[in-house]
């Protein structure tokens, strides 16, 4: 390994923390080896002085502020024991000369755990995403104020990915585990190796600039109002439900539609609209609104404009 | 040895590492190598701390090509030395105490 490599190494393994600090830490690692360098090591030698990689990256994170997630480690599934339960409800029913439907709701509403979840506390630096799991699911969350964040930018290569408000602070990236990476570096939040359904919620609190990018699946935008939103569909539709930018809007579809909805008025924004081969129902215009680009090649543009 | 007296102790030879002249990472840690065993992972936490507190300051010299990070002991340092000394001989009353001397 060259000390480039390590460098890169500690780069990747960092790379939720704050830029700031990431590039901190490198540099004092990286004059460290150097350092040693210029002591007679070898780099290699130099490298391997530091100590083992993983045991260093501990103790680096090991002083870092942390919190307490909890993870479910181990789920277990009680059979409700369906046949029994039907027969016991028909006895019951004979016997009380009650009206099996009614029976049936007032069971049915009847707490039964079916599965149990046993949850490991798991220390996480409080400078890195908070993360649980439900089931197969995954969902990160992140603190815009704590990365300083504003931008999420998504890359999905298969799967439909969803954006939709939600009322706390914090952005969620949720998914069956294993289908995304979900990194801050610098100020924006990066969800990159999308291979399945992905929801993003983005809260209302925070301005924050938005960019998906579909390789193949639809992209589905529920009332945002964002700083900015380019949305890149190459295999899918686009579906936007009364949504809107402040600074610009670009929206573009090689093979799928783009139709749905925005806020505020038609008069609101300067549109530049270019459509190949499908049919449009909006004609370019100049004034001084937001600024709306909307390219399709093969599909049609149908949006409406919701005062 | 109780990890948080450990702490506070190396917090302080670090600083005395300072004291004769500003240094930087390895160098530091090879300075205090006859006294305590240190390595960088524990150091940079240490500095980072002791720059929140106030007790060095950090500053950059070009160095082959890559900027080095220096670090100098201020005023609040020289104190916190100082602190140390007065407070250990305390500690080391008690000592006397327990071993019976």
């Amino acid at each position: 390994m060259t000390r480039y490599d390590f460098e890169d190494w500690l780069r990747y393994r960092l790379s939720d923390l704050p830029q700031e600090e990431v590039d901190r830490i490198a540099a004092f690692y990286m004059d460290a080896i150097e350092a040693r360098m210029e002591d007679g090591m070898t780099e290699e030698q130099a490298i391997y002085d530091l100590g083992e990689p993983e045991a260093l990256l501990e103790e680096i994170r090991a002083d870092l502020p942390r919190h307490v997630i909890y993870k479910p480690v181990h789920k277990s599934t009680r059979p409700a024991n369906r046949k029994s339960r039907i027969m016991t409800l028909i006895l019951v029913a004979a016997i009380l000369g009650v009206a099996l439907p009614a029976l049936v709701m007032v069971l049915n509403f009847s707490p039964v755990r079916r599965s149990q979840i046993i949850y490991e506390a798991v220390s996480v630096p409080v400078e890195a995403p908070a993360i649980s799991w439900e089931g197969d699911e995954s969902e990160y969350t992140f603190d815009p104020s704590v990365h300083g964040l504003n931008k999420v930018e998504i890359s999905a290569a298969l799967g439909r990915v969803s954006v939709e408000p939600c009322d706390d602070n914090w952005v969620h990236v949720i998914g069956n585990d294993g289908s995304f990476d979900a990194n801050v570096r610098g100020t924006t939040l990066y969800v990159e190796n999308v291979n399945d359904d992905l929801l993003v919620r983005m809260p209302m609190a925070w301005y924050l600039r938005l960019s998906i990018d579909s390789d193949v699946g639809d992209v589905e935008i529920y009332e945002i109002t964002a700083a900015t939103l380019d949305v890149s569909a190459d295999l899918g539709n686009i579906f936007l439900h009364n949504v809107t930018a402040a600074e610009r809007i670009n929206l573009a579809a090689d093979v799928g539609n783009i139709e749905g909805s925005l806020k505020y008025r038609q008069e609101d924004y300067c549109i530049d609209v270019s459509v190949d081969l499908g049919q449009c129902n909006l004609t370019d215009s100049v004034n001084d609104g937001t600024p709306l680009t909307i390219a399709a090649d093969l599909g049609s543009v149908k949006i409406a404009f919701e005062d | 040895m109780d990890i948080q007296l450990k702490r506070g102790i190396l917090e302080i030879c670090v600083l005395k590492a300072l004291e004769k002249q500003d240094s930087y990472g390895y160098q530091i840690i090879k300075d205090l190598s006859p006294a305590v065993t240190l390595s960088e992972s524990t150091l940079y936490p240490i500095l980072k701390r002791m720059q929140s507190a106030g007790c060095i300051a950090e500053y950059s010299v070009e160095h082959n090509g890559r900027l080095r990070k220096y670090y100098h002991l201020t005023p609040v340092g020289e104190g916190r030395i100082q602190d140390f000394l007065v407070e250990w001989e305390e500690v080391r009353r008690a000592y006397e105490y327990i071993r019976g001397e």
